[in-house]
Order: C-alpha cells, then structure tokens, then sequence
C-alpha cells in the first residue's frame, strides 16, 4: 500500500501542532536558562549572544529558544512519521 | 425533545438518551463559552469596546467565561463521555437513563442561574470558585453525587471481569470532584477569612484542574484511541501508574499557587517539588497513547477524531513541561501573575483537555445517533480554525506574559508594558474569535448530523464510513 504519511500531508499537521508542542517545551527551557543565569539588568543576564530582553522591543533569548525549539520538535516529528508512513506501508503490502 | 423522558419510566427511555443531552449541552456551552471569551479578549485588545454598561465590565464577564467553559463544556463533555463510555467498556446498560437526563437538566438549569447570577455581581469572589454556596450546593448534589452514583452503580454492574482504567478514571475523579467541592467552598460557608480562604480557593483551583480537567480527559484518551485505531492499548500497567502517580502527585496541598504568598514554606517546597513529579504520569500517558497509535499513523491526517485526540495529546506535552516547571520557586518569580499563566491556562483547557473530549463528544454522538458526520469537510474546518485559533492565543499570550515579566523583574513603567503588549493582545483577540467561529461551526454540523446524518447500519462504526459516499 502506498505511504500515506508524506512530507506533503504532514507538512501542517506538524507544522502548527508539533510546532507548538516544541515552543512550549522551549518556553521552559528559556525561561528556566534565564532565570537560573539572569539576575542582573537588561544587560548582564549572564548568558551569550543576546540580552535577556531588550527593553526596546522586549524580544530576547525566551522567543528565540521557542523558534529552535519549534523547528526541531516539527522535523524530529516529521522525519519520524514519515518513517512510521514507510513501515505501515509495508506492513499492509505483506499483509502482516 | 429529550425532556418528554424526564417523567418516563426508566426501561422506556432510549439507551443513549442522556449521552444526546449532555452532548448537545456541552457543544451549547463551549460555544457561549468561547463566545464570552471572545468578547472579553476583544475588550482587552480595544479598550473603548463595549464600555457604559455594567454588566459588560471586564470584571463582570471574566469569570462567566472560565466557569461556562469548565463547568459547562468541558465538565458536560466529560458526563456525556461517562454516559457511553462507562456502559460500553462493562458490556452492560447505563444504570438509569433517566437519572442521566435529570443529572444534565438539572446540571443546565443550575449552571444557568449560577452564571447569570455571577454576571449579575452575585459572587464568592474567589476565582474558579466563583459561584455562590447555594449554586455549589446544587452542583455537588445536583449534579456530581447523582452523576457520581450513575457511573459507579455502572461500574459495579458491569458483565466484564476487570475494570479498564478509563473508569478507574471515571469513577475516581468523580469522587475526587465531589470532594474538592465541598471542601473547597468551605471557606465560604464558614467564613474563613485571610490567607485560609486564599489557600483554600487555590487548593480548589489546583485540584479542579489536577483531579478533574486533566486525568478524565485522559481516560477518555485511552477509550478513543484503541477504539478508533482498533489497536489494543500499549500497556496497562503504564496506565496504572499513571493513573496512581496521579493520585499521589497531583493531590499536593496546591500551595505553589502561591509562592510568594506567607504560607510555611516547607508547604511551598513540598507543593513544589511534587509539582516537578508531576512529569511521571504525563510522561506515561503520552508514552502509552502514542504507542499505542504504533501502526495507524495513517489515521493522524486521515480521520477527525484521531486528529483532534493525537493533538490533544501531543500538547499534553509541553503542558506538562510548562506546569511542572513554572511553578518551581526561580521559574515562577519570572512568569508569576502574567499572561503566561493565562497561556499556560489554555493550554490544559482548550488545547490538551478540549481536543480529547471534542473527538470523543464527535465519536460519542455519532454511535449513539446511529448517523454518520454531516460533512467531513465542516469537521476539517473546525479542526483547523480551533488549533490555529488556539496556536495564535497560546504563542502571543506567552510572550506578551514574558514581556510582562521582564517589565516587572525590571521595574519597567508600567504604561510602556501595556503598549508593548497591545499588538499580542489583537493576537489574542483574533486567536480566541477563531477557537469560537470553528466551534459555531461544529454545533451546526452536529445539528445537521443529527438531522440528516447518514444512517450507520448495525456492526459498522460511523468513522470507518467517513469516506464511503
């Protein structure tokens, strides 16, 4: 039987809920980094790269781990469905 | 249609009757409920909206949305899963139709009252036990102890040898409710005052959520998914576990609601760490259930119930990240009072809780109507417009809350927070109206199921002929 799990039909599927699964599993990790390095002003929140939160736009490091996290949580998901699709398809064409 | 029966005798009520009654009522409610939330976001986002009238002040109208949402959708939407479920997983009938109908009549007429009531200013004043004692009284014996006594009288004479541990579910947090209940409007009828009455209001608000909301629409997940795939369940001992590390985890004194509040604080540390452990029954119930869709991946873009129960599930995730560690004494100095705690709200409610009991309220009325959806297209629609809907509400409402944590860790003037925050609260605004559009949609979709729905002819299920014509 054909493989129905594709990048195609699971694009957003996991695009929206695997992507959301993953920013908030970022949000907490941000967060938690932050907290846990982060007690001093805008500017020496003790991490690299950016600030904590700049006061002029209030973006910082929380937003950026929740993007990463996002992103790898919809590919890890991807790839594994479309590993699933493979079996299923298999499966069915030997009927097991 | 259904109130004929309410003075019926018992063996001449339809099986099925109350499980009809409770669905359409929860449907009825979660879209009054969103509908409400709606228009309070759109209050938040445009401030000049709706202003003049009393009863349209946003803290008039705050409260009637959350209860109308929990008791009204998701608490129905429970009964009504507990009305097929229960019956179908012990072989047998439910003990009595025609409390069931009593049970959802009384549970719409006093949720009505209650909410009008609490619109009209008539509160406790306590939030998520809102309502006053005489409308909590009705609750607890109105509608939880005959609800309580309909699923175990089920229960114990079900024609099966074990019990499958969606009732163990069912049953226990009934029992639980009823307690939380009672115990937790005490502060009212007893007129406790002070940090009492804040301690009780939160350890009712914790256990509403952690021995309600959540494990029920669990076990609702561990009935749909073996049904619908045909999948036998992965494991029931991991069901087990979850379900007692539920009971020892959850049940914790709830004071991590309240960190910075002058409770002794080896209360605190021992709410908190429990708090943490919290990540082993949500780790084997997401285990269990995605292992348990092992070889029916297929069905994840193919059929609407497995769509909105495998989401359901797969936000159980961060929302068990999210609790476990928010609460923990360095992450909530950052995100406690702020729109975090809103999205994080939302996220057990609408996203996690909601999408089990949608598939299951889908599944459910269709079996019981013996009629197929109306149209799978209106069921994609609303699929899509709830987790988008719901996506937009939950990514802008945790920034806009880190925004405001920064502006309170930071002593930011408080008015350059609120400007900040405006555009994430339009987002909000858009997110919820859309959680509300998909959902009026979905209640004319049952409406026409129930109508003009395809009849499903005996030994077949109605989603297996989703794509027969």
């Amino acid at each position: 039987m054909e493989n129905k799990l594709t990048f195609g039909r699971l694009f957003f599927f996991l695009l929206v809920p695997a992507f959301t699964t993953g920013m908030g599993n970022g949000s907490v990790f941000g967060a938690a980094v932050m907290c846990a390095l982060g007690r001093g002003g805008y500017g020496n929140w003790g991490g690299w790269g950016m600030e904590a939160y700049d006061p002029a736009t209030f973006s910082g490091f929380v937003n950026w781990m929740m993007i990463v996290f996002g992103i790898a949580f919809s590919v890890i998901s991807m790839l594994a469905m479309k590993k699933h699709g493979e079996i299923e398809a298999q499966r069915d064409n030997t009927a097991w | 249609m259904l109130l004929k029966y309410l003075f019926a005798k018992n063996e001449d009520i339809p099986a099925g009757s109350s499980t009809i009654f409770f669905g359409y009522s929860a449907i009825f409610w979660f879209v009054v409920g969103t509908g409400l939330g709606s228009f309070n976001a759109a209050k938040l986002a445009f401030p000049d909206f709706a202003t003049g009238v009393e009863l349209f002040a946003f803290g008039h109208m705050r409260q009637v949305h959350v209860l109308a949402v929990i008791l009204g959708w998701i608490s129905m939407a429970f009964a009504m899963t507990m009305m097929y479920m229960t019956p179908a997983l012990g072989n047998t009938k439910l003990w009595s139709e025609k409390l069931g109908l009593w049970t959802a009549f009384n549970w719409n007429a006093g949720l009505s009252l209650g909410l009008i009531l609490l619109w009209c200013g008539f509160t406790s004043g306590r939030e998520y036990s809102d309502l006053i004692w005489p409308i909590d009284l009705v609750v607890i014996f109105g509608v939880l102890v005959p609800l309580g006594m309909n699923v175990w009288m089920t229960i114990a004479q079900r024609r099966t040898q074990g019990i499958y541990i969606t009732n163990w579910f069912f049953g226990a947090c009934i029992f639980f409710l009823i307690i939380v209940f009672l115990v937790g409007q005490s502060a009212e009828l007893f007129n406790l005052t002070g940090l009492t009455e804040g301690y009780l209001t939160f350890w009712f608000a914790h256990n509403v959520l952690g021995l309600w909301i959540t494990p029920v629409a669990a076990g609702i997940a561990y009935y749909t998914i073996p049904k619908l795939t045909g999948n036998p369940l992965y494991s029931h001992r991991i069901g087990h576990l979850h379900f007692w590390s539920i009971i020892a985890f959850y049940s914790t004194p709830a004071s991590h609601h309240l960190l910075s509040a002058p409770l002794p604080e080896w209360l605190k540390s021992f709410a908190s760490v429990e708090g943490v452990l919290i990540l082993i029954p949500a780790v084997a119930f997401v285990a269990n259930i995605l292992l348990t869709m092992k070889g029916r991946w297929s069905m994840f873009v193919e059929n609407v119930e497995i769509k909105f129960s495998v989401t359901g599930v797969l936000l159980a995730i961060p929302l068990n990240m999210q609790g476990g560690f928010q609460q923990t004494r360095a992450i909530n100095w950052y995100v406690h009072g702020t729109g975090w705690i809103v999205a994080h709200a939302h996220l057990a409610l609408l996203g996690m809780s909601s999408f089990l009991e949608i598939a299951a309220v889908y599944f459910g009325l269709q079996q019981v109507l013996r009629r197929k959806l109306y149209s799978l297209v209106l069921a994609n629609f609303h699929f899509w417009f709830v987790i988008i809907g719901f996506c937009i509400y939950w990514i802008s409402m945790t920034i806009a809350g880190l925004i405001q944590g920064a502006g309170k860790i930071y002593e930011v003037p408080y008015i350059d927070v609120v400007i900040a925050e405006h555009p994430y609260m339009i987002a909000r605004w858009i997110g919820g109206t859309m959680v509300f559009t998909g959902n009026m949609v979905w209640l004319y979709n049952m409406y026409m199921t129930a109508r003009e729905g395809t009849i499903v002819p005996k030994g077949r299920y109605a989603h297996e002929m989703a794509y027969e014509r």
